[in-house]
């Protein structure tokens, strides 16, 4: 029996107590320390109730027993392990939380060691051989979590000494159920935590890793999301020698949900550049796809130009997005308005293209709305004039500069950095 | 965002007050109408007299409640439109999509019958 008991509790030494006829109490202290060292070792939850109930069967002799756990619910008590029923090996004994010894046990937060349950109104059975049955509750910071159940075939199996020793292994069971829980909890966050780091990696990796490099132009592009995913995407995308796509858009909505949308989105679009050349397709086409495919619960401002390098004009849909804003070297502005309603929500919505020359030395800024509504929450939004301000300040100044000056000057103008949105700036300049 | 909903004959008003900004407003508005869509009412005015600012997730709400109405075989108008939003409304040419009138009376006269 005690190399039997050293098996089923691996931490129990056979040597310690050689020789003594298994006295209850030095049993006790034994199964009691080898269920600590099992804590003190992290092991999971299911292996330390089960080592207490097989341990225990040594110490307090029983028929059947179970620990049980109230349910999340908080309205049915579960076995988590047993001994003794009989019972599919997958199948658990399940009751109401208010109902039977077990539920009096959880309601009153006290033991109960009943000598003939045959006295007991509302007994609820689960062994029709059982005639005594003790139940001690399992209580964690003064909450009743469960209770472990003995059953006995005889009248009167379990003494006070009993109860007592079940008391003890029952706070061994409170610790490793809150362990297994935390644990959980832990797991869980720190598996949310890396996903959301690889989320951002791949997000990452779908914006672009560096901007063009055509002589006579300086392009720069800055995306910060205001979580680790973010919904605003931009895009340089090489069409032909000469002809260079140049994205921007804004899914409503911030963090991952926005995010997913941004890689469909993106597939869509590049999809269709590569196919026709005809900016008209290349757009209604991600309007019906993102109608499609999401309904008009998710949408998306757009705009796409395509820049030809060699005759220095651009062409352009403005699919509801802010408008781009550009800056002659003569100081005019001009807004890049043509095009047709938000991407997602209107199926069969035409678009119109707009075309405008890029002069030397004229500068062509495209961002979402995180940049000129930094802010706004709070009613004191960064706008549109400010933001041309700056940009006619900044005109001598590199794309790459111009975008990170335009991106910082609008976070730090929002008083609460929780209510930002994701911003993105695009710049390029002909110079 | 703050809501009101009342009913003048068979035209159910609803008046959006302060901030809009999608995320728990969206369903807020959404379970309104179709409370009263269930009942049976077909036009819908949303009065915007009183929204201090809404931002493009805002605007959400209004197309999602444009649809939510069309589903219904019902109409849906704007009235007393601030200059944010009609700006918004401009941006993303949704101008057209939506009718918009000055005062609510004239957004309910302007029902067919």
């Amino acid at each position: 029996m005690r190399e039997e008991l050293a098996k089923q509790t691996p931490n129990i030494n056979p040597d310690i107590t050689d020789g003594v006829a298994g006295r209850p109490s030095e049993l006790e202290f034994e199964l009691s320390h080898a269920i600590s060292m099992m804590l003190a070792r992290a092991v999971d939850m299911n292996a330390v109730l089960q080592a207490i109930l097989d341990g225990l069967l040594h110490v307090v002799p029983y028929d059947a027993a179970g620990i049980f756990l109230i349910g999340e619910d908080k309205k049915i008590i579960e076995s988590q392990v047993v001994r003794g029923y009989q019972l599919e090996k997958l199948q658990r004994v399940r009751q109401k939380v208010d109902e039977g010894i077990l539920g009096w046990v959880i309601a009153h937060a006290q033991s109960i060691n009943v000598d003939d349950v045959r006295t007991v109104p509302h007994y609820i059975s689960a062994r029709s051989q059982t005639l005594s049955e003790l139940v001690v509750p399992i209580i964690l910071e003064d909450e009743v979590i469960g209770c472990i159940n003995l059953e006995a075939d005889r009248l009167s199996a379990f003494k006070d000494v009993n109860q007592r020793i079940l008391h003890n292994l029952a706070s061994h069971a409170a610790v490793a159920v809150d362990r297994a829980r935390n644990h959980a909890q832990v797991i869980f966050a720190r598996q949310f935590e890396r996903e959301l780091q690889i989320a951002r990696r791949i997000q990452i990796a779908l914006l672009p890793g560096k901007a063009p490099q055509i002589p006579g132009y300086d392009f720069a592009g800055l995306n910060v999301p205001s979580q680790e995913v973010g919904g605003d995407y931009y895009d340089f995308i090489p069409i032909t020698k000469n002809d260079l796509g140049l994205v921007i858009a804004d899914v409503a909505g911030k963090g991952i949900p926005a995010g997913m949308v941004m890689a469909g989105l993106r597939a869509a679009l590049r999809t269709r550049v590569e196919t026709t050349f005809l900016m008209n397709n290349v757009i209604s086409g991600v309007n019906h796809f993102l109608y499609d495919s999401t309904g008009s619960e998710a949408f998306v401002t757009a705009y796409y130009g395509v820049l030809d390098t060699s005759r220095h004009r651009i062409s352009y849909i403005n699919a509801g997005h802010d408008y781009p804003i550009l800056l002659s070297k003569t100081g005019e502005i001009k807004e890049l308005d043509r095009g047709g309603p938000l991407l997602g929500v209107i199926k069969d919505a035409r678009y119109e293209m707009g075309f405008v020359d890029l002069e030397p030395g004229s500068i062509l800024l495209m961002y979402t709305d995180g940049i000129v509504e930094a802010g706004a929450a709070e009613g004191m939004e960064f706008g549109k004039d400010r933001l041309i301000d700056m940009l006619k300040n900044l005109a001598h100044e590199s794309a790459m500069v111009i975008a990170r000056e335009i991106e910082k000057h609008a976070t730090e103008h929002a008083p609460n950095s929780n209510e930002l949105d994701d911003r993105t700036v695009i710049v390029v300049k002909r110079l | 965002m703050k809501l009101k909903a009342s009913e003048h004959g068979s035209v159910l008003i609803i008046e959006l007050k302060g901030k809009i900004m999608g995320g728990p407003d969206a369903n807020m508005f959404r379970d309104t109408l179709k409370e009263h869509l269930d009942k049976g009412v077909k036009k819908v005015v949303v009065d915007l007299g009183k929204v201090d600012w809404m931002n493009s997730s805002g605007l959400g709400i209004l197309i999602g409640g444009l649809t939510t109405v069309k589903n219904a075989d019902g109409e849906m108008k704007l009235a007393r439109v601030t200059e944010k939003i009609k700006s918004l409304l401009m941006i993303t040419k949704l101008i057209q999509v939506f009718d918009s009138h000055e005062t609510v009376e004239t957004a309910i006269a302007s029902f067919s019958e």
